[in-house]
């Protein structure tokens, strides 16, 4: 990642006044880097998934992977709960669980119950796993709504509530759910609004020939505990890595107009149906600014709005009949916003 | 915008493309062609919009469509027309050639309207096309317009006179109905709204230059000298507007002007020549006076024989009874058939221009007449502006190769044109198969000298000799009714009309040999015009003369004058032709004596050259811009260095022909150029940097990049670059 020909850190630029919000934004970049450093060494030819997980992550949102079994999801999710370290005060929390959908699962057995201890006579909660940093909920829709409306409400509101006892989830708290496109039979296929609560859906396609070769050739290696290289980033370390996300890369009037263009342009479409979102939109702004510090920006482009859009929104949209994909939709609409915003760059007040 | 109205705009803007192009199809074909062509010609245009609106939605590329369309057009067309020639049992010749003119009209409007709906849909710069094409038709059928004949097009004001509106509202509405055509179709395509705006004012440059005086004057019906009788007027009136073409002016069938038909004894009031040349047995000198023209000469002209002669039409052809217009090719081509409207209408110059004085001059109708008369020999005439349209209906400039000189400077010339062919000999040569004409030319010859027998102009006077002394001249005459009145007249009683007498020295000078016609308009006596440069033409000055063919010296008139019988006609009041000469000379030139200068038909090299310097005008401009974009860069401030920079390399990358596309982000654009440039990835970055970040770029820096990417574009497309530095619209591609 480094040396990326957009680095507008570079000598010919003069330097700039503010060196704690470099500092910060370069921890922030070497956190991230990280992160994905680790992922990457778990799992081969998935460089633009862990580039979009790691997005979720830092811009505290979820993840919906749509793929085959064996891709490697559970390497991926297992990878990124390693990499992250645990504070003591957080003990409770195990780095990552993984919990497999199956039809007659119940809501308890994610969140969590009460338990009775005869040594105390009180009713003692035991964590389910959503109790972690990294939660890989498997085959999301092979489970009944209730379920998935309990998780979908532990996503959106970081916390959990059983016999009237509200218990907050971790902050850095990151679900990774799959859901399989063949086995429909038997399926409960998420609702659009309950889709909308996921930052990202990623298809995870085939990976290419040459990485495919190295899994085969070393994966015996790669069986074994990981034991990284790498040191581990601390949760906190995310958390103000976030912070200073938030703070520091620069989003434009510009690319705010475009970003809601995009919205009113889609939402104009005649093949679409239901549009995206408010709440999609205020989600895509910390994942345009996480996209743009990995690739070593301090603004957010025109490029992050571009390659984003399709995990972002295509998800979100629920098309007109006959409409086969949202993805052309999403181009389509996306392609007079972007000019735009491009031209603008060459106007005056621009 | 709603959606549902988004939907519904494309539809709306199909629907007003194919109305705009129907209409367009409708005026350009129009307004001669026969209802079912026209009916054709609109339906065809709307269903090729309809078509061609379709065919952009379909995945086709233009070209193949644009071939296809040639294609089928240019073997659809020549089948129909193959095919009305196959004769078909229980159809008749009209009804096929009127649907060969349906099928061919309706194929040529759908294929262009298609191509037309196509272009503008498919190209921003065409997107205008369809206002652009319905404007040039409003403007061929406007273009009558100048000068202020304001009853021109009849089909347009015909319904507002008679209504008793005036045509100017009805024009102001179909110029506002193309105007807000115009606005709606840039409206709906802001996206080349400048392009567009140039195109269009281009457009009505060119307008103004090639149509002036398309201003509109003040017109009232009135004759306010009280000049020509009420019900004379009103009648012409109402039949040149059920005439539809409008310029055959008088009570009778339109057959009577042109001598095709044999209806005598009928028919209006004197006034225009052409009326009195079928022969009739009574001809009424009431309204003789009557003013019908004001020439107003523009040189002063002696002519050979001390008479004006404008000549409207001529007889050469014999048809058993009478010479009528010969509508063969070759015969009769100095004649001017029609009026002049957009572009003047020119003629060969005559022979013998050494006997010849050019002569402009200015004609103003007072009354309507069928064809223009002109001065004879005219060889161009082109419309002026009407100086008073309230006293004239209408005006042209013309300039005539005037014969001077003496009678006898036309002595020892052959008769006829010996690169005649055969055909146009024989058209002049022919009379009745009468051989008491062949002995009455024989005695003619008698009135002159022995040794000017052979000589065809002095042959040519012994015939005019001869009828003045053996004829008497009057408008009561008994010949109509006969089989060959002209034979009646001059073996019977020998008293007849200029008509007569015109028949009569034709076919002696062409029993002599001599090709001759009969010519008719009006004579003007040259001694009336008394110094003053108006000649008021009068309802009685209508004339018809017979003219020979003197090689080397055109058609001359030979116009014996017997004795009159009638009183004599009174010379014209010399005041109202001064009077009438002043209204008559154009607006600002009453007092100059200037030769009014017609609006020409710019020539082919005019234009180009106009064109050229245009073009010229517009590089030098392209590359002016080019040069400050270029320069820019180094004076800019330090917060539009970045920019500035970003965009001299934007123009670089132009001329080396790689631009981005239309909703391409800027890096994925470096990131394409980036191969060929590296260092313009370096400079958008900085430029985005400076855009959509909050940093500031360094001019240096920004400079240095640019000059970089220059640099290595050069290596890798230097032949590219040098053509792009050449084309001086490089830089519009940069955005």
């Amino acid at each position: 990642m480094d040396g990326h020909p957009l680095d507008p850190i570079s000598p010919l630029h003069e330097p700039v006044a503010d060196n704690q919000r470099d500092r910060a934004l370069s921890h922030a970049a070497s956190v991230a880097a990280r992160i994905a450093g680790h992922m990457k060494e778990a799992i081969l030819g998935r460089d633009d998934v862990i580039e979009l997980v790691t997005i979720a992550l830092f811009a505290g949102g979820h993840v919906l992977l749509e793929d085959y079994p064996g891709s490697g999801k559970t390497v991926l999710a297992r990878a990124l709960g390693q990499a992250i370290e645990s504070g003591a005060e957080h003990d409770r929390m195990a780095s990552f669980r993984r919990i497999q959908f199956t039809p007659d699962l119940l809501p308890s057995d994610i969140t969590g119950v009460s338990v009775f201890e005869p040594d105390r006579g009180t009713f003692q909660f035991m964590p389910g796993p959503v109790f972690a940093h990294v939660v890989l909920a498997d085959e999301i829709n092979r489970t009944s709504p209730k379920v998935q409306s309990a998780l979908l409400e532990a996503m959106a509101e970081r916390q959990v509530t059983v016999d009237n006892v509200t218990h907050p989830l971790d902050e850095l708290f990151l679900v990774l759910a799959t859901q399989n496109p063949l086995g429909l039979a038997g399926t409960f296929p998420l609702p659009a609004p309950q889709l909308d609560r996921f930052l990202f859906k990623i298809r995870m396609e085939h990976i290419d020939r040459q990485p495919e070769l190295e899994v085969v050739a070393s994966f015996r290696k790669r069986l074994r505990p990981v034991s990284s290289s790498l040191p581990q980033v601390h949760r906190d370390e995310i958390v103000a890595a976030r912070r200073a996300l938030e703070d520091h890369v620069f989003v434009s009037r510009t690319l705010q107009e475009c970003l809601v263009d995009i919205a009113r342009a889609v939402r104009d479409d005649e093949r679409v149906a239901q549009g995206i979102s408010t709440r999609a939109l205020v989600q895509a702004v910390p994942a345009l600014q996480c996209r743009a510090l990995l690739h070593q920006r301090d603004f957010i482009g025109t490029e992050d709005l571009e390659a984003l859009l399709v995990p972002l929104f295509a998800h979100r949209l629920a098309l007109a009949p006959g409409v086969p994909s949202a993805q052309p939709v999403l181009r389509e609409s996306a392609r007079d916003p972007l000019e735009h915003a491009s031209r603008s760059t060459l106007r005056r007040s621009g | 915008m709603s959606r549902a109205a988004q939907r519904r705009w494309p539809r709306i803007e199909e629907l007003l493309v194919g109305l705009v192009l129907a209409l367009a199809a409708v005026l350009l074909w129009g307004p001669h062609a026969p209802w079912a062509s026209l009916v054709a010609a609109g339906l065809g245009a709307g269903f090729g919009a309809w078509a061609g609106a379709r065919l952009e939605r379909a995945r086709l590329r233009t070209w193949p469509v644009i071939a296809g369309a040639a294609l089928f057009t240019l073997l659809l067309v020549p089948a129909a027309r193959l095919l009305a020639r196959v004769p078909a049992i229980g159809v008749n010749a009209e009804t096929l050639a009127l649907a060969r003119d349906v099928v061919v009209v309706g194929v040529l409007c759908v294929t262009i309207a298609l191509l037309i709906a196509l272009l503008a849909r498919r190209f921003g710069l065409a997107r205008p096309l369809p206002a652009v094409v319905l404007v040039l038709a409003l403007t061929r059928l406007l273009a009558a317009h100048r000068g202020g004949a304001i009853h021109r097009p009849l089909a347009l004001s015909d319904p507002a006179w008679l209504h008793g509106w005036h045509p100017a509202l009805m024009l102001a509405g179909l110029g506002a109905t193309a105007g807000v055509i115009a606005a709606v179709a840039l409206w709906r395509s802001r996206r080349r709204a400048w392009l567009q705006l140039v195109l269009l004012a281009t457009l009505a440059i060119v307008l103004v230059y090639f149509a002036p005086g398309l201003g509109l004057l003040a017109f009232s019906n009135t004759d306010p000298l009280g000049l020509s009788s009420k019900t004379d007027t009103d009648e012409r009136q109402l039949s040149s507007g059920a005439g539809g073409e409008g310029q055959i002016p008088s009570g009778g069938r339109p057959g009577d002007q042109l001598g095709l038909t044999e209806a005598e004894g009928e028919g209006g009031s004197g006034g225009v020549a052409p009326e009195m040349v079928p022969f009739r047995d009574e001809y009424s000198r009431e309204g003789a006076q009557s003013p019908v023209a004001v020439v107003v000469l523009h040189d002063d002209v002696e002519p050979n024989g001390g008479v004006f002669y404008f000549r409207q039409v001529a007889f050469s052809s014999w048809n058993g009874r009478r010479l009528v217009r010969s509508a063969e090719r070759g015969v009769d081509e100095d004649l001017f058939v029609r009026f002049p409207s957009v572009r003047p209408i020119q003629r060969p110059a005559p022979p013998g221009l050494g006997l010849r004085q050019s002569v402009p001059a200015t004609v103003s109708l007072i009354q309507d007449h069928a064809q223009p008369p002109v001065l004879a020999d005219g060889v161009e005439i082109s419309a002026a502006p009407i100086a008073d349209p309230a006293l004239f209906r209408r005006s042209f400039h013309s300039v005539s190769e005037v014969l001077i000189g003496e009678p006898r400077d036309l002595l020892g010339r052959p008769a006829g044109d010996p690169s005649w062919p055969w055909a146009v000999r024989e058209k002049y040569l022919a009379l009745p198969p009468d051989p008491r004409y062949r002995e009455l030319a024989e005695e003619a010859l008698t009135m002159i000298r022995a040794s000017y027998r052979d000589d065809a102009w002095a042959r040519a006077l012994a015939v005019s000799l001869w009828l003045e002394e053996n004829t008497r001249y009057s408008l009561r005459s008994r010949h109509a009714s006969a089989a060959d009145p002209t034979g009646s007249f001059l073996f019977g009683d020998r008293i007849g009309y200029c008509v007569h007498l015109a028949h009569a020295s034709a076919y002696l000078m062409r029993a002599l040999g001599m090709p001759a016609r009969v010519a008719a308009g009006y004579a003007y006596i040259a001694a009336n015009r008394a110094g003053g440069s108006a000649i008021l033409l009068r309802s009685g000055d209508a004339h018809a003369w017979a003219e020979v063919y003197l090689q080397g010296v055109g058609w001359v008139p030979v116009d014996p004058a017997p004795p009159s019988i009638d009183p004599p006609m009174p010379a014209p009041d010399l005041d109202l032709q001064r009077l009438l000469g002043e209204l008559a000379r154009p607006e600002g030139e009453r007092l100059a004596d200037d030769v009014p200068a017609p609006w020409r038909r710019p020539s082919w090299r005019q234009v180009a050259g106009g064109l050229l310097i245009a073009l010229a005008g517009w590089a030098l401009l392209g590359h002016a811009v080019k040069l400050w974009r270029r320069l820019a860069p180094r004076l800019a401030r330090r917060d539009t260095a970045a920019r500035t920079a970003y965009r001299a390399a934007l123009d670089r990358l132009a001329e080396a022909g790689l631009t981005r596309r239309y909703g391409e982000t800027r890096e994925r654009f470096a990131e394409r150029v980036g191969a060929l440039a590296p260092a313009f990835t370096s400079l958008t970055g900085m430029h985005l940097a400076a855009c959509y970040g909050r940093r500031a770029a360094s001019r240096r820096g920004a400079h240095a990049l640019t000059r970089l990417t220059a640099g290595q574009l050069d290596d890798a497309r230097r032949w590219r670059r040098w053509w792009g530095r050449l084309a001086p619209w490089s830089w519009l591609q940069a955005r």
